[in-house]
């Protein structure tokens, strides 16, 4: 129903991140709802990217985010479809970025795709082809990433239920998600009781939720996360977790939906949920899949 | 021939209320001029789980393998403050029937049950029997208004206690005994002359209110070093507010006991028109508790009416953590509700003290139908987790289901079938 | 001998041209295969098609009669519903191999992943490497042959069929309703055959039968308490 991709490319000079868009085309058949994928780079300045309901409501929007610090490098312009896109350099406070992050979600009309020291974000309608000639990226330099083909199942065809999903407590993780999640209505009640605050309907959102407030309010690392999310967790699911530092991936105990990852030299590894999108950038190699109720974390 | 005797007959038979029942308890009262009291609980029917549906995963979802794939039944009660939370096999306990109602090889054999099923029975008002209490495997033990067998070594052997405020089948009335089920051994284990027909306490003689109910859980968990799980049995009336205040007074799990429960004996009016059924009063409870958030940490369980594994299904969706079973255990058993428990003579041995009655029973046996019931009506509970897509019992949810009934969707906040309607709020997210 | 290249093409397009090619040559060779996928499907005929490259999902799904030759990796459910022929996978293949299989032959001279071999009802599939779990689940006819080590749940409820394993640990990771038996003389000879056909050097005398136990009805136990006495 969806596939998911990612890689790690420890030395940015290899320029992985620069095909990282064409591993999405390849798994273009496993969803066409819409594409969307984070990556992580070596900068100096926080970014913010938000998807807006109307370009006019760019001033709004730099109304809230100039509370909080100074903007530069502003860019808007429409998407693929019928949303439109802000995007900026902040120069604000580290600890404000879960409050900022928060406070523009709560508005209907805006939704934040990413906001932080490394992480960007991309998601649009369509295909990964669209997204490409779209919106301008530049993720040659980035160190790792994940991105998501989506074929929407439970929740609507609205990009901003599209992954990745990026929870408010931690906006630096970023999740994807092939699957379907049996129990997100308890938990996600489970979660609200415990203060967390949810923008969509999207049983992903709630995943991103979980590992994020495990890790920030009960100060586990990822690895630990991953093991309490599969425990408690129920479905169908294979989720394709990043930080800033590491990538994570889970898979549940039937191991219905496939995970595979490959390793080459100490620099480079991709992921992927079908060998056919690891071909633009190694073909035909043995990519191991991943054991049903396994999980694995690699450090960037 | 004239036209006269060609007229069929036609047989009046029944007008309106005046039927046959109407009759007999009207005919009852005349010559007694009193109220009736009769065993077993109401035999109304109420708007009940049969009213609800699972929605089962198709394209959107996948269901796990029925028979080669697992659905875990674990259960962990009572762990808001307790130490050591009541853990059972099966989320299917058996709930407080008195020995004095029930013969000593009927308790014996229930006892017998839970050991081979890996569940809990509670004891109920007759004190705990050594038989009991030696073949158990988890032993819940209750508080009643009456204490009668009850002391502070009942507590040491608990694993769980149940301080109880009512129950469905006689709300706001207390324990009835009659006479004929006073035997000598019955009569001396609760300290009453033998032969007496016993109308126990309705309330507690230690706990006048919500506020010394706090103190008193309190005394208990200082008696216990908070070890075991303290539950508060309520029967299902004023739901909303009753829950809420056994939230307050600290209490790690609350039992509802809906008007279909079942009883030695009770009178006929109070079991008919007291208290609101299961279904309705599940919903409103979980309600009440998330309204206070303190859903996460209080265990639900649901008594009243249960039957089959889809009743423990749906009522696991809708927000319960496990229910207790009365009158069904007893029918494992062989009992074939003939609503005749008050009078002593039960065929089967299991609603007697007569020692000729008794031995009908054969306990091992008596015990082997019950574990396989209650294992039967888990795993049929499991078949229904698996086909919605679900690993373990516990993560079944109210979004998998939908109402057949109007009555059914008003009650509940779930959606009719086939839409998304529901009488103002919504019990879910859909 | 004529050569195929499928660079930019689309698996309906590859597949129209093969099966115009098989009517008339004996040897095709594939190039730019670039993991696509229903590679070969539902090719009925006689040639030896090979692929110089990986090829994706259902690889030679619904094959009937060809040799196929895939010098790289293939995805999931290779060889889905085969009726006929052979497919040889070089390295590796996903999971949910030859699922449904009919007849024919696959020998995956790498490893294959869980649920290998589900539900087939004839033909053999032979891995040279492991299998992951749930191998040979419910499966009505046909033969399995592991060389490497198996995943938990081997043969889980077969109905009829028989695996062939040489790991040593097979008795723990064993499935419902099947049991180990040594390897009778009539499969050693068909395993011998299988083996010199194909090049698998590796002799018989070690390997063990799973077969269904013989009874009515399946077991299961769908009731599993902890804590001590086993109903």
């Amino acid at each position: 129903m969806c596939g998911v991709a990612g890689f790690i490319c420890r030395d940015p000079s290899a320029a992985v991140g620069n095909n990282f868009i064409d591993m999405l085309k390849e798994l273009i058949h496993r969803g066409q709802d819409a594409t969307g994928i984070a990556f992580y780079e070596n900068r100096d300045d926080i970014q913010i990217r938000v998807a807006m309901s109307d370009l006019h409501q760019q001033k709004e929007l730099e109304k809230v985010i100039q509370k909080y610090g100074t903007i530069s490098k502003e860019r808007a312009y429409k998407g693929v479809g019928i949303f439109s896109f802000y995007e900026a350099s902040v120069d604000m406070d580290l600890d404000a970025i879960g409050d900022l992050y928060w406070e523009i979600d709560s508005s209907p009309e805006f939704c934040v795709h990413s906001l932080g020291e490394h992480i960007k974000i991309y998601k649009d309608q369509g295909s990964a082809e669209t997204l490409k000639e779209c919106h301008k990226m530049s993720p040659s330099g980035a160190t790792h990433g994940i991105g998501h083909v989506r074929l929407a199942t439970e929740s609507t065809e609205n990009i901003n239920f599209a992954h990745p999903f990026v929870s408010y407590l931690l906006p630096e993780l970023a999740i994807v998600h092939n699957g379907q999640f049996t129990n997100y209505f308890n938990l996600r009640r489970k979660l609200e009781n415990l203060g967390v605050r949810f923008k969509t309907n999207n049983d992903s959102e709630m995943a991103a939720h979980f590992l994020a407030y495990h890790m920030t309010k009960k100060g586990i690392d990822l690895e630990e996360a991953l093991y309490l999310a599969l425990d408690e967790l129920d479905g169908i699911f294979t989720l394709l977790v990043s930080t800033p530092t590491q990538v994570g991936t889970v898979k549940d105990r039937l191991g219905i939906k496939p995970m595979l990852f490959f390793e080459k030299d100490d620099n480079i590894v991709l992921f992927g949920t079908e060998q056919i999108c690891l071909t633009p950038i190694v073909s035909d190699v043995y990519a191991s899949e991943m054991e049903p109720g396994g999980i694995k974390i690699w450090s960037v | 021939m004239s036209k006269i005797d060609k007229i069929p007959k036609v047989k009046d038979i029944q007008r309106g209320v005046w039927n046959n029942e109407t009759i007999a308890e009207i005919k009852y009262k005349a010559e007694v001029g009193k109220h009736r009291i009769r065993g077993c609980g109401t035999p109304r029917k109420f708007p009940n789980f049969d009213d609800l549906l699972i929605l089962p995963a198709q394209l959107t979802r996948m269901p796990v393998d029925t028979y080669r794939e697992d659905c875990k039944t674990q259960t962990v009660l009572g762990a808001r403050y307790a130490k050591e939370p009541l853990v059972i096999e099966t989320p299917v306990m058996i709930s407080g029937m008195s020995y004095g109602a029930l013969s000593k090889e009927a308790k014996t054999a229930l006892a017998k049950a839970t050991d081979i099923v890996g569940t809990s029975i509670n004891n109920g008002e007759g004190g705990l029997l050594p038989e009991e209490r030696d073949n158990s495997y988890k032993q819940v033990v209750q508080i009643t208004p009456s204490r009668m067998g009850f002391s502070l070594r009942n507590i040491e052997a608990a694993d769980a206690i149940e301080i109880i405020i009512g129950i469905g089948a006689k709300p706001g009335l207390s324990g009835h005994l009659m006479g004929c089920k006073i035997s000598e051994e019955v009569a001396k284990f609760r300290q009453l002359p033998p032969g007496i027909d016993l109308h126990s306490h309705p309330r507690h003689g230690d706990i006048f209110g919500a506020d010394d109910l706090c103190i008193k859980i309190e005394e208990l968990r200082d008696i216990t070093d908070n070890r075991i799980p303290i539950f508060l049995k309520i029967a299902a009336g004023r739901v909303w507010e009753d829950v809420k205040i056994a939230a307050k007074a600290g209490v790690d799990g609350i039992v509802i006991d809906g008007s279909e429960g079942g009883t030695g004996a009770a009178p006929v009016i109070a079991a008919n028109n007291l208290g609101i059924p299961s279904l309705p009063a599940l919903v409103q409870a979980v309600k009440s508790l998330e309204d206070m958030g303190v859903k996460d940490e209080m265990s639900v369980i649901l008594s009243g009416g249960i039957k089959d594994g889809a009743d423990l299904a749906k009522a696991l969706a809708l927000g319960a953590d496990a229910v207790a079973l009365g009158t069904g255990v007893m029918v494992a058993m062989g009992c074939v509700v003939c609503l005749k428990c008050h009078e002593g003579k039960c065929a089967f041995g299991i609603g007697t003290q007569d020692p000729e009655l008794r031995k009908r029973l054969d306990i091992d046996l008596a015990a082997q139908r019950v574990a396989n019931y209650i294992q039967a009506i888990t795993i049929e509970a499991t078949i229904l987790a698996k086909a919605a897509g679900k690993s373990k019992l516990c993560n079944l949810e109210r979004e998998d289901i939908r109402s057949l009934t109007l009555e059914a969707c008003a009650m509940t906040g779930i959606p009719l079938v086939g839409t998304n309607f529901t009488f103002g709020d919504k019990f879910g997210f859909c | 001998m004529v050569r195929l290249d499928l660079t930019g093409m689309n698996s309906r397009n590859a597949n129209k041209k093969l099966k115009v090619l098989i009517q008339t040559e004996d040897e095709i060779e594939v190039v730019g295969t670039h993991s696509i996928h229903n590679f070969a499907t539902a090719l009925i005929g006689k040639s030896k098609i090979t692929a110089h490259g990986s090829t994706g999902f259902y690889t030679g799904g619904f094959l009937e009669g060809p040799t196929l030759v895939i010098e790289g990796n293939t995805g999931w459910y290779t060889g889905d519903n085969m009726m006929d022929g052979e497919i040889i996978v070089q390295m590796n293949t996903g999971s949910n191999a030859a699922p449904s299989m009919l007849g024919g032959t696959i020998v995956i001279k790498g490893n294959s992943g869980s649920r290998a071999g589900w539900g087939m009802k004839g033909g053999n599939l032979v891995v040279c490497g492991n299998v992951g779990r749930w191998s040979g689940k419910m499966t009505l006819g046909g033969r399995i042959i592991v060389l490497g080590e198996v995943g938990e749940g081997i043969g889980e409820s077969m109905y009829n069929g028989i695996i062939h394993v040489l790991d040593p640990a097979v008795e723990e990771k064993l499935g419902g309703n099947v049991m180990i038996v040594p390897i009778d003389d009539k499969e050693k000879k068909e395993t011998e055959l299988i083996f010199k056909k194909y090049g698998i050097e590796q002799g018989v005398d070690d390997f063990m039968s799973i077969v269904p136990k013989v009874y009515g009805r399946h077991e299961y136990k769908l009731y599993k308490p902890t804590h001590k006495k086993v109903i």
